[in-house]
């Protein structure tokens, strides 16, 4: 008696344990199904599936780091020390190597004094220099360097055209993002070389929004239509 | 064993306990899955940061940034509705114990890393709510693995949509469909389901 009671519990587990996979399954499938289905009709935002996002060009069609991307002293407009503000990193007037705290890239890099000497260049109203924010539209409404273009790395196809606009005729290209561990700025840096932009002209402002913010510059919010 | 089960079966008997499990478990799994699809971009970056899949070729990576929130939702509604209940709570189990040992996990190397206290360590680990401190998330994600568990354990399937089904598909053939006959003797009221996997063997209750 004990023993047929085992093998009916036996089979009832089983029976459980079948359905509860099939079930797995059935909403796995649906999820699968579900997300697929809005990243291919999704109006923005969607996950191209075959693009890696985090190529950072080295060896694609870029020169090799710290070879011929080593800025010139002369190529960066020289900080008048009234804008410099406290706290600030303000180590020299010349560029960086082409490497940083935490990512190797072979991108020219500007303190933040060489920011604010090309902030204030006159010439950067007329269009000499442009700025590019490389965050999201979001971020980008939240506050951005006055002025400044914004590109989505991963985006791309929805703002690339208006920043080529500019930097085709831009002396120097000034790319930022959030600053810190952020690497957006350097994907954008590839984007640009990839859409033929001189890598001479592309200097990457590693501090970015959070630095900047952070220093009393001006800021700018909501869209700037231009 | 016997004294766990009990009180379960206790607490189950009412239904309440596993409907406010589901409306709790699946409301936040829906939440936090509708908060990553609103910007797929954003949570791929997130989970890059894990290092845990290749970025060449990139289709893991991408393809679980894709699937991943949806999955989280589908589940959600499935808890909610009361339909595959124990499918829905076995994926979200599964998805949890991956979770969490990963947060954690780089929530250590941090704090080696830069020497930060554990306590103190917070960063956004694409579980859909922001910026978190890292021992609180660590902790409620324990407790939703719980609340999986028990809506795993749990037999009662009253305010759900699957009794609805299984008592109208009941009332047309006469027993549920597709079990061992068996399962039909348990089934007369309808609310509950014979699900309890209790290990073959176990005399409990014998």
């Amino acid at each position: 008696m004990q023993s047929a009671r085992c093998a009916i519990r036996k089979e009832r587990a089983m029976y459980a344990i079948r359905k509860m996979v099939l079930e797995a399954l059935i909403l796995a499938v649906i999820g699968v199904l579900v997300a697929v289905t809005v990243n291919v009709v999704r109006a923005s935002g969607s996950i191209t599936f075959t693009r890696n996002y985090f190529d950072k060009g080295l060896g694609r069609n870029l020169p090799t780091p710290n070879t011929t991307l080593v800025t010139s002293p002369n190529q960066v407009v020289p900080m008048t020390g009234s804008e410099s503000p406290s706290g600030a990193s303000a180590e020299s007037g010349t560029s960086q190597p082409a490497t940083d705290a935490h990512v190797e890239h072979p991108y020219q890099m500007v303190t933040f004094d060489e920011v604010v000497a090309i902030f204030n260049d006159p010439n950067t109203a007329s269009g000499a220099n442009v700025f590019v924010d490389a965050r999201n539209k979001d971020a980008y409404e939240d506050g951005h360097i006055p002025g400044a273009i914004q590109a989505d790395h991963y985006q791309l196809e929805d703002c690339i055209g208006p920043v080529l606009d500019y930097a085709e005729s831009a002396e120097k290209i000034i790319v930022y993002c959030a600053g810190g561990m952020c690497e957006d700025s350097i994907f954008l840096c590839c984007d640009l070389v990839d859409f033929e932009i001189p890598c001479d002209r592309i200097y990457l402002y590693h501090g970015g929004w959070d630095e900047w913010s952070k220093s009393g510059m001006p800021i700018a919010k909501g869209w700037e239509e231009d | 064993m016997t004294g766990t089960t009990s009180i379960i079966r206790r607490s189950d008997e009412s239904g309440i306990s596993l409907l406010l499990i589901r409306l709790v478990l699946g409301g936040l799994f829906i939440y936090m899955g509708m908060n990553k699809v609103s910007d797929p971009v954003d949570f791929l970056r997130l989970i890059r940061a894990y290092g845990m899949a290749p970025e060449t070729p990139p289709y893991l990576l991408n393809g679980t940034a894709i699937v991943l929130p949806w999955l989280e939702v589908v589940c959600g509604i499935a808890l909610v509705l009361g339909l595959w209940v124990r499918g829905a709570a076995v994926l979200i189990a599964a998805m949890l114990c991956v979770f969490t040992p990963v947060v954690m996990a780089r929530a250590l190397q941090i704090h080696s890393a830069e020497g930060t206290p554990f306590f103190k360590i917070a960063f956004d680990c694409g579980c859909g709510n922001g910026v978190e401190i890292i021992w609180i998330k660590v902790f409620k994600n324990t407790g939703l693995l719980l609340l999986s568990l028990l809506a795993l354990l749990l037999r009662s399937r009253r305010f759900g949509l699957a009794a609805l089904l299984v008592r109208r598909r009941a009332a047309d053939i006469g027993c549920c469909p597709g079990a061992p006959a068996v399962c039909c003797a348990d089934e007369h009221d309808g609310d509950s389901e014979d699900l309890s996997a209790v290990p073959a063997g176990t005399t409990d209750g014998v």
